[in-house]
């Protein structure tokens, strides 16, 4: 039976288009993924089916919930639409929930607003909703904070509080991109039970693809607010009718760049370091509990290589990427580069400095606002010891600018000018003006759509071979790790617990986390991949 | 997306914006002129001209008690005010700024501890009556108003400093510095203060328009500008058992004082809106 029917829809905000006659269908009970790229239009469909819309914004079109057209309904109508009927995940759970209030209070709140009931009967409630999502309200009370909870927990919240009216649809836009893999399967795995128990609709917005092949019974692809294609998710991805379609399945396997030649001399050599960080000392907390963040990791990186790094959100590998640049005291343990001893004691030189330098996760906060990029290209020119003259120097910046394949004119605007892909080729120009030996990669292509991955990784090859560099890649992603590492490091709780060659490590993993790690994350079946290839 | 980092049509100012500036760029001009000229000379008593009602041919916004011309007072009255509520945040800015960027790039040790903490203790006083004690221990002159009304800008600056800086200094541009070897210092004047530059270009303006007040209030009670100088809070307290008979007296630096202080906030509103980045995007 079909729940909610969108014809035609076309949306306008400000004259400008950002919806084309979306035609869509979906059942009671499924789970429907809308993929595309960031900006293709996927959260404006959401945003019209609930008419959350910005202001200016011209809707066209039927939506149909249950026979009832939401496009003509009137605003007052739509507040007890929203919540009891169709009610809504996001993506980002730190800013999605209010810190100032109980999580019982935000779950109940829909309750208290839809429903006739004391807060006593409420609360009751509440208690029910946390127990399915999995928060025991024992261990997880409803009187908690949602700074006292972590991550996945106030997804959970979020979903609880999605679910606390049982409604007939649920819009998950991107609900499990800001989390790591481990939890993310958990929560992938909650929504489908949720949705199997309870007979919910799932709108599922997202533009990972392993997402979609774990959960989506139908699928819809997007493209600049245009429906590409439409069907049952395994049809459409091994029929790939499409050249649309086509393109997000290779884009999404990310692509197998050949190792480079690795000499058998070691560039950076990292000597069982520890660290624990020192709370500041609060004389209303009392006593300190200090817990190490790193526990004598010992590794090397040879001259050539690409080194992964794995590991869950807060198990070290950021502060284990500051000690590698110098930036953080180790409380023991050596770390030697090319021979040098970056030492601890003392600040390392710059000299030393100057051959390590690092690409960060997010292109938006990597760059000053109001520097333009030639001065953020040449920033790391300050480490050098002989100052470079004006001609060299603008030299050096082309000669940069070109090998990440931007364009000369680029240098005199600024960050915002550019896109997230672009953003990260400049932070790479801006890394390797001065020709380090090694960079540190601190999950660089996270933050990137599928589709521009591909272009950074084969940016990456290239750029370490013309200037003979070694990476040391973070990452979450199992894919990407597997696409460009030669050897991996897994890292859990400031402790290494695995470390070896990449494709050996994958196929046998020997501990339990490894193996745990590499079971969350969702892949694309094989055999669609082999569509893929015997076609092309 | 402009290209530009400023409007350039100017007909997208906000219009508080110029209201503002015209009033205040009036009155600082009023002040500018009272250095090399006024209308009469206000070091001399004319007794017969005394009292003289506003209107007057000669007086035209009438005479005091000793015959000094009002007008001629209130525009020395805009120097003065001006002068020691500029100095004062001056004063402010060269020591509070520093001293909030320093706190913000050790947050997480003793200094910025001890900085935070000093703060309190100078909030922690109500700030007119510090300022009293203040010129009253080093006696009462221009220079140590200004250094009494300084001392309170200083934490205020400091502490809004530390306030905007702190965002500042987590995100992934000034880790990048760091790597590139950049000093602490250099990271807060070419990466922090750009940044927070339009808060505190804000809170400047608030800042001079508190110190015209606190200016106005010392010499009310007798310590800020000492006569023959005159002062709108000195014209004030002079005026007061002449009321009922002259108003005019009050009237004068009372709405000097408001007109002025009133243009500035309306000038610091404007300047907020026209550097707030989220309003300029509405706008283009």
């Amino acid at each position: 039976m079909t729940l909610l029917t969108i014809e035609n829809l076309s949306l306008e905000i400000q004259k400008k288009e950002i919806l084309k006659s979306v035609n869509l269908k979906i059942k009671r009970g499924e789970i429907f993924g809308l993929l595309g790229e960031s900006g293709c239009g996927k959260s404006m469909t959401a945003a019209a089916i609930t008419k959350l819309l910005p202001m200016h914004s011209n809707l066209t079109g039927k939506i149909f919930l249950d026979n009832e057209n939401l496009v003509k309904t009137s605003e007052t109508n739509m507040g007890s639409i929203r919540g009891k009927k169709i009610s809504m995940i996001f993506q980002e759970p730190m800013t999605a929930l209010n810190p100032l209030q109980t999580i019982g209070k935000q779950i109940s709140e829909s309750l208290l607003l839809h429903h006739n009931i004391t807060k006593r009967d409420a609360m009751e409630i509440v208690i029910n909703g946390l127990n399915e999502v999995g928060l025991d309200p024992l261990i997880i009370s409803p009187n908690r904070y949602p700074y006292q909870l972590s991550g996945g927990q106030r997804q959970r919240v979020m979903i609880a509080m999605a679910c606390i009216l049982k409604p007939k649809l649920i819009i998950a836009d991107e609900p499990t991109t800001a989390l790591d893999v481990k939890t993310q399967a958990e929560i992938l795995c909650l929504l489908k039970d949720l949705v199997e128990k309870e007979n919910i609709s799932l709108l599922l917005i997202t533009h990972d693809l392993g997402v979609i092949a774990k959960l989506a019974h139908k699928v819809a692809i997007m493209k600049n607010g245009k429906l590409i294609d439409t069907g049952e998710t395994k049809t459409v991805f091994t029929r790939l009718s499409h050249g649309y379609t086509r393109k997000i399945l290779s884009d999404s396997i990310p692509k197998i760049v050949a190792p480079p030649k690795i000499s058998q001399n070691v560039l950076l050599n990292v000597i069982s370091i520890s660290k624990t960080y020192k709370r500041k000392f609060s004389a209303l907390e009392g006593k300190n509990f200090n817990t190490p963040t790193l526990r004598n990791i010992s590794f090397s990186i040879r001259k050539g290589e690409c080194l992964g790094l794995v590991g869950e959100s807060g198990c070290g590998k950021s502060t284990l990427a500051r000690s590698i640049l110098g930036l953080e005291s180790l409380d023991s343990g050596e770390i030697n580069l090319d021979g040098a001893i970056l030492s601890f004691v003392d600040k390392p030189t710059r000299d030393i400095r100057s051959k390590i330098q690092i690409v960060f996760q997010d292109p938006f906060s990597s760059f000053n606002p109001r520097h333009q990029i030639h001065r953020i290209i040449s920033e790391p020119f300050n480490l050098l010891k002989k100052k470079h003259n004006k001609e060299l120097k603008s030299k050096l910046l082309k000669e940069i600018i070109s090998a990440v394949e931007l364009e000369e004119n680029d240098l005199k605007k600024y960050p915002h000018q550019f896109s997230g892909g672009q953003r990260q080729r400049i932070a790479l120009a801006r890394a390797i003006i001065i020709r380090p030996k090694l960079i540190i990669l601190d999950e660089a292509l996270s933050a990137l759509d599928v589709s521009l991955r591909n272009n950074i990784l084969v940016l990456l090859q290239k750029l370490s071979l013309k200037f003979n560099l070694s990476y040391l890649f973070i990452s979450h992603d199992i894919h990407l790790i597997k696409a460009i590492t030669n050897r991996v490091l897994i890292m859990r709780d400031g402790t290494l617990i695995e470390i070896g060659k990449t494709r050996k490590i994958l196929k046998n993993p020997s501990h339990p986390y490894t193996k745990s790690l590499i079971n969350a994350t969702p892949s694309i079946p094989k055999s669609w991949i082999k569509r893929l290839g015997g076609k092309s | 997306m402009n290209n530009s980092k400023f409007i350039t049509n100017f007909t997208q100012l906000p219009p508080n914006l110029y209201i503002g500036l015209i009033i205040a760029g009036f009155v600082f001009a009023v002040g500018l002129i009272s250095i090399i000229w006024t209308p009469h000379d206000i070091t001399v008593l004319n007794i017969q001209e005394k009292l003289k009602p506003p209107g007057n041919k000669l007086y035209f916004f009438g005479t005091d008690h000793f015959g000094r011309d009002i007008l001629s007072m209130l525009m020395i009255g805009a120097k003065t005010s001006l002068l020691v509520a500029s100095c004062a945040t001056f004063l402010g800015i060269i020591l509070g700024v520093p001293l909030g960027l320093l706190a913000a790039s050790r947050s997480e040790d003793l200094v910025d501890d001890i900085i935070m903490r000093g703060n309190d203790l100078i909030f922690a006083f109500p700030a007119i009556i510090i300022a009293i004690l203040i010129t009253a221990i080093l006696g009462p002159s221009i220079e140590n108003t200004i250094i009494a009304i300084g001392i309170f800008n200083i934490p205020v600056f400091a502490r809004i400093t530390r306030g905007a800086a702190l965002p500042i200094f987590t995100l992934d541009f000034i880790m990048a510095a760091r790597a590139c070897g950049k000093n602490s210092f250099q990271i807060c004047s070419e990466h922090v203060l750009p940044n927070i530059a339009s808060i505190l270009i804000v809170q400047t303006t608030i800042q001079i328009s508190l110190g015209i007040l606190a200016e106005s209030g010392l010499s009310y009670v007798g310590l800020g500008t000492q006569p023959p100088m005159a002062s709108w809070g000195r014209m004030l307290a002079d005026s007061q058992t002449m009321i009922s008979f002259a108003p005019h007296l009050a009237l004068a630096p009372g709405i000097a004082i408001i007109v002025t202080v009133l243009s500035i906030n309306i000038l610091g509103d404007g300047l907020r809106d026209y550097l707030d980045p989220k309003l300029k995007k509405n706008l283009s």
